[in-house]
């Protein structure tokens, strides 16, 4: 018994923190979803009153544009900043962190929210309307500028993760079944020409795989801060990375394939 | 003369008749096809899975119950389903929409 007991805690510490990795994603979504239906809400009373304000210019319609513009604005701030962290929590459970450029993004993540956050307070301490727009053109630019660009190298990235995770996976499966042909090969009691054929049929869709990935990675890498259309260039990359899953699943369907012809007789 | 008119008659007879027999035969055979199919449950064979087909129809390596091939099997298998589940657009994840031009002018 003493022998698993270090086998048991290690599975246990696993399972833990995979439900609490989960459990911190769904609640800092419900958090977003929360702060995304309030922004909605106090956005229409801000059409409400500035609409009137536009059309009386009366100090208390002014009053009123005021206190909504503020909490709207206040909203929005809260917004992108839930959304970050939301998108932080999921590099991270996606990709462990485990090289340079994910950690550069976690880090700016965390810069941009603490801007965020900064902000929404300095909102708070506003007194005039015009401060107020002035403030927001400051958001717009940032978001603009900055944040923009980091939501969508996360997001990039954040799918690149997820395909790096799966390719190991087959990758490992590769190198598994290639032992097993081996050692059949020096058994001799099964021809191994054929799924010795197909296991470099299934290394050659892994290829593709990775090289679609790095070209999906590249466009990734262009989008900056003269990038016109970021979400346009997005998309193109999550085509490409579509094209590289396809290759995976075909790799994995090869595997099948070689599972079969081992357990068949010649 | 009579016996031609006669012979006439009866060829002429004969292959009405005969024609007459191949119809009613040709109508009986397609109603009992269709009425049949019509009238009756269709006989629907159950499927068979492909790779069910192919293994049964194959013979067995001394792999086939290999516990190292068998345990690769799952692990494909299982992989097969998380490739299939994965979800390349993260709609959930995408940008908010929010108005980034806060202007009070008349448009």
């Amino acid at each position: 018994m003493k022998r698993f007991l270090p086998l048991l805690l290690f599975l246990f510490l696993i399972s833990n923190n995979l439900y609490a990795q989960e459990n911190d994603f769904n609640k800092t979504y419900n958090d977003y979803l929360q702060s995304l239906n309030q922004y909605r809400q106090s956005y229409k009373e801000y059409l409400t009153a500035k609409q009137s304000y536009l059309n009386y210019k009366t100090l208390t319609s002014k009053n009123e544009a005021f206190l909504k513009t503020l909490k709207m604005l206040e909203g929005r701030d809260q917004v992108i900043a839930n959304y970050l962290n939301l998108l932080k929590i999921k590099l991270r459970n996606i990709t462990g962190i485990v090289n340079y450029k994910q950690n550069i993004l976690y880090l700016k993540l965390d810069d941009e929210i603490t801007w965020y956050d900064n902000h929404k307070n300095i909102l708070s301490s506003t007194g005039s309307l015009e401060d107020l727009l002035n403030l927001s053109q400051e958001t717009e630019k940032r978001y603009q500028e900055k944040t923009e660009t980091l939501i969508y190298q996360t997001l990039g990235n954040t799918l690149i993760g997820k395909e790096d995770n799966l390719r190991d996976k087959v990758n490992s499966l590769v190198v598994k079944l290639k032992e097993k042909i081996k050692e059949i090969k020096e058994k001799g009691n099964k021809n191994t020409n054929l799924p010795e054929r197909w296991l470099l049929e299934v290394e050659n869709r892994l290829l593709l795989s990775l090289e679609k990935e790095n070209q999906a990675n590249n466009l990734l890498e262009k989008i900056d801060q003269k990038t016109r259309n970021r979400q346009q260039t997005f998309s193109q990359a999550q085509l490409l990375l579509e094209e590289s899953h396809q290759y995976l699943k075909e790799a994995n369907f090869y595997l099948k394939e070689v599972i079969r012809e081992v357990k068949n007789a010649d | 003369m009579p016996i031609k008119k006669i012979s006439k008659k009866i060829i002429i007879l004969g292959l009405t008749g005969l024609f007459l027999i191949s119809i009613t035969f040709i109508i009986f055979i397609y109603l009992s096809l269709n009425g049949n199919q019509k009238n009756s449950t269709k006989f629907i064979p159950t499927p068979i899975p492909e790779d069910q087909l192919k293994e049964e129809t194959l013979f067995s390596s001394p792999y086939a119950t290999d516990e190292a091939i068998l345990s690769l099997e799952k692990d494909i298998q299982n992989l097969d389903q998380e490739l299939q589940n994965t979800d390349l657009k993260e709609r959930q994840l995408l940008p908010p929409p929010l108005d980034m031009e806060i202007k009070f002018e008349e448009k």
